[in-house]
């Protein structure tokens, strides 16, 4: 491990509880092979604080989808820097952005902000209980929503009611969420799901080919809001959001990760029967009015129609997969990308125990690749198809080295 | 017959099991050492010994394991006064290993108490169950990659259980410490989960998220099972 990387975190461990937490923490990546910390990033690339370059495939966890530092929105942003960022009121950035929502999400009347993904899952929740005067909130096993009690993938600071309402089923079963509706039916409140199923630790898996409309009927039929989690996936499957890749139509949705690229902002929208109930629930934060993260999304948005961009990162994605398991194949690796081509999710024949994609990660991670062993990766605009030549080209080379051996 | 613990009774039921593990390892190395068998005997009674001739109560007993000393009952002494006086000798003896100075044979033996600590609570502690519920698969420990310290592993339908030998078989996750003291650090519960990888003081491979709730029980068991007051080897 490079020294700067640990010199840092060793001051960090002494004012911050486990130095690093959440996502980033190094225990959950590679922390012998991966940087602690970031020093500057450029469109697909990064500098860590050793001076090393890499080749990102994790774009800030999925928050950067036209590159880091794109110029177009980091001017947006300056502008919007120079007038101010909160104030007592909020800006007009924030009629504009919700206008320009509204009018791209087909089904959305109206639109929210908020900070984070987490924000607004749990409010959204609060909303379907407001407007059916429901109890029950139903997701899928192992499915991430956010850091709040409901829903945290953590194991700490729990006490029984916080789920005492939550309710769930394996992902794309479709036959125990009809059961769980004949059981709890009239009790439950809405549907909260990701537009495919993207844990962390394990493969990702798609809708099967009728989910999303069993689902919808299901959630009409019983009067349970369907709420769509668009957090991680949005603007990377479609640009007016991943209920169009897969043809149905949500309640509720929210986005967050990819909205401002990399500027903190969430949204969630809605249709209109749903408007009053979501003037009741509470909803406001410290800097939640943010005219700076506003007018970022706004360009980030206007980028992502000018150039097609969800288009564009699956047709990359696609490439990338594909050279990506053949490589391996040619080593004898039996990898395959699951999930959609533009955020997939690595995985290892045989490998349940994950020593071999930690080992495949490992070795990359040499060569300054950025592949995360325990988390799907993304695709951003900024990968040129030479940059995703150059990754494979390096993948084959580091395989060529060690013919092939992976294992830890 | 297997031994289940009443509400209440899982701190000491699991100083008891630790107690037994000490001793096996203590014998290994001094074969004359008498081996502790511990048992429930009734929702408040836990016998040490194969003959129930050290038998403490639940309090007395978690009080032996943090002053180093309690009253067993004393009746059941004279059962058989020989094998009371073997017996407490052992206890004794694990005593003194709390003060001796840090070797890799003692961490070993106490790594492996910890390890036995845990499974109690793996296998007993309301939340722990919950947590562990489908959870199946092996947990290797290692220190400086090449010695084996235990491992806790079960399958389907079983209890989670240790072994202080390795049996060459597939891990599912496998932790190595960097040096004696992270190792002992680790039979005291004082690993921190997302510092101690960054720093290097541990290694984590294989399946982590089953490594992760483990760590949380483990020091759930810490926190509840009492150790020596004055062992202070790690600090």
């Amino acid at each position: 491990m490079q020294n700067n990387s640990i010199n840092i975190f060793k001051r960090a461990e002494k004012v911050i509880p486990g130095g690093i937490y959440g996502h980033v923490a190094p225990a959950a990546g590679l922390p012998d092979s991966f940087p602690h910390y970031c020093k500057k990033a450029r469109g697909h690339t990064f500098v860590d604080v050793d001076g090393k370059d890499w080749i990102d495939f994790m774009c800030g966890f999925g928050t950067i989808l036209h590159g880091y530092s794109n110029q177009e929105i980091e001017t947006a942003a300056k502008v919007q820097r120079e007038m101010g960022a909160v104030f007592n009121q909020p800006s007009e950035k924030m009629v504009e952005l919700a206008e320009i929502l509204v009018d791209r999400i087909n089904f959305a009347d109206w639109a929210v902000f908020a900070k984070n993904g987490s924000d607004l899952t749990t409010w959204a929740i609060r909303v379907a209980r407001q407007f059916t005067q429901r109890p029950y909130i139903v997701k899928a096993k192992g499915a991430y929503h956010g850091v709040d009690a409901w829903c945290d993938p953590g194991m700490g600071g729990r006490i029984p009611s916080d789920r005492q309402d939550i309710l769930e089923f394996e992902w794309n079963d479709t036959d125990q969420l009809r059961s769980i509706f004949k059981k709890y039916g009239n009790k439950i409140a809405g549907v909260i799901l990701t537009p495919y199923h993207h844990p962390a630790f394990a493969k990702s898996e798609m809708p099967h080919a009728t989910f999303w409309q069993e689902v919808s009927v299901i959630c009409e039929k019983e009067g349970s809001l369907l709420i769509l989690d668009d957090v991680r996936a949005g603007g990377r499957l479609h640009d007016d959001g991943s209920h169009r890749y897969f043809d149905f139509v949500p309640d509720l949705a929210v986005y967050s990760k990819a909205l401002g690229n990399g500027y903190t902002i969430s949204a969630c929208v809605g249709k209109k029967n749903q408007k009053s109930a979501s003037s009741e629930v509470f909803l406001t934060g410290s800097c939640w009015n943010d005219a700076v993260a506003m007018a970022a999304a706004i360009t980030s948005l206007s980028i992502s129609t000018r150039e097609q961009v969800a288009e564009q990162v699956l047709a990359k994605g696609t490439y990338f997969c594909n050279k990506l398991t053949e490589v391996a194949k040619k080593f004898d690796i039996p990898l395959s990308m699951t999930g959609p081509a533009s955020m997939p999710y690595p995985f290892i024949e045989d490998d349940h125990n994950l020593f071999k994609i930690q080992g495949f990660c490992r070795l990359c991670a040499g060569a300054g690749l950025y592949f995360h062993p325990h988390h799907n990766w993304f695709i951003s605009n900024s990968h040129t198809f030479e940059s995703l030549d150059l990754a494979i080209q390096k993948t084959a080379q580091v395989l060529e080295e060690t013919n092939g051996k992976i294992d830890n | 017959m297997i031994d289940i613990p009443v509400k209440g009774q899982l701190a000491s039921w699991a100083v008891a099991r630790s107690l037994e593990t000490i001793s096996i390892g203590i014998k290994k190395r001094k074969p004359n050492t008498q081996q502790l068998f511990a048992r429930i005997l009734t929702d408040s009674i836990i016998s040490l010994t194969f003959g129930n001739e050290i038998v403490f109560t639940n309090q007395n007993l978690l009080r032996s394991a943090q002053n180093g000393f309690s009253f067993p009952k004393i009746i059941p002494l004279f059962r058989n006064p020989m094998m009371s006086i073997h017996g407490i000798k052992t206890l004794l003896e694990i005593r003194k290993l709390y003060d001796r100075d840090l070797d890799r044979e003692n961490v070993h033996i106490l790594f492996s108490a910890g390890l036995e600590a845990t499974s109690c609570y793996l296998n007993h502690h309301p939340h722990a169950k919950e947590l562990m519920n489908n959870e199946v698969g092996t947990i290797d420990f290692y220190l400086k990659e090449t010695y084996f310290l235990g491992r806790v592993s079960k399958s389907k339908n079983t209890q989670w259980t240790c072994k202080a030998v390795n049996p060459h078989e597939d891990s599912s996750v496998i932790l190595n410490f960097k040096d004696l003291q992270s190792a002992l650090r680790g039979t005291r519960g004082q690993i921190d989960p997302l510092a101690d990888p960054a720093l290097g003081n541990i290694q984590v491979s294989g399946r982590v998220p089953l490594l992760d709730k483990f760590g949380f029980v483990a020091r759930i068991a810490s926190r509840e099972v009492p150790t020596p007051s004055n062992y202070t080897h790690a600090k």
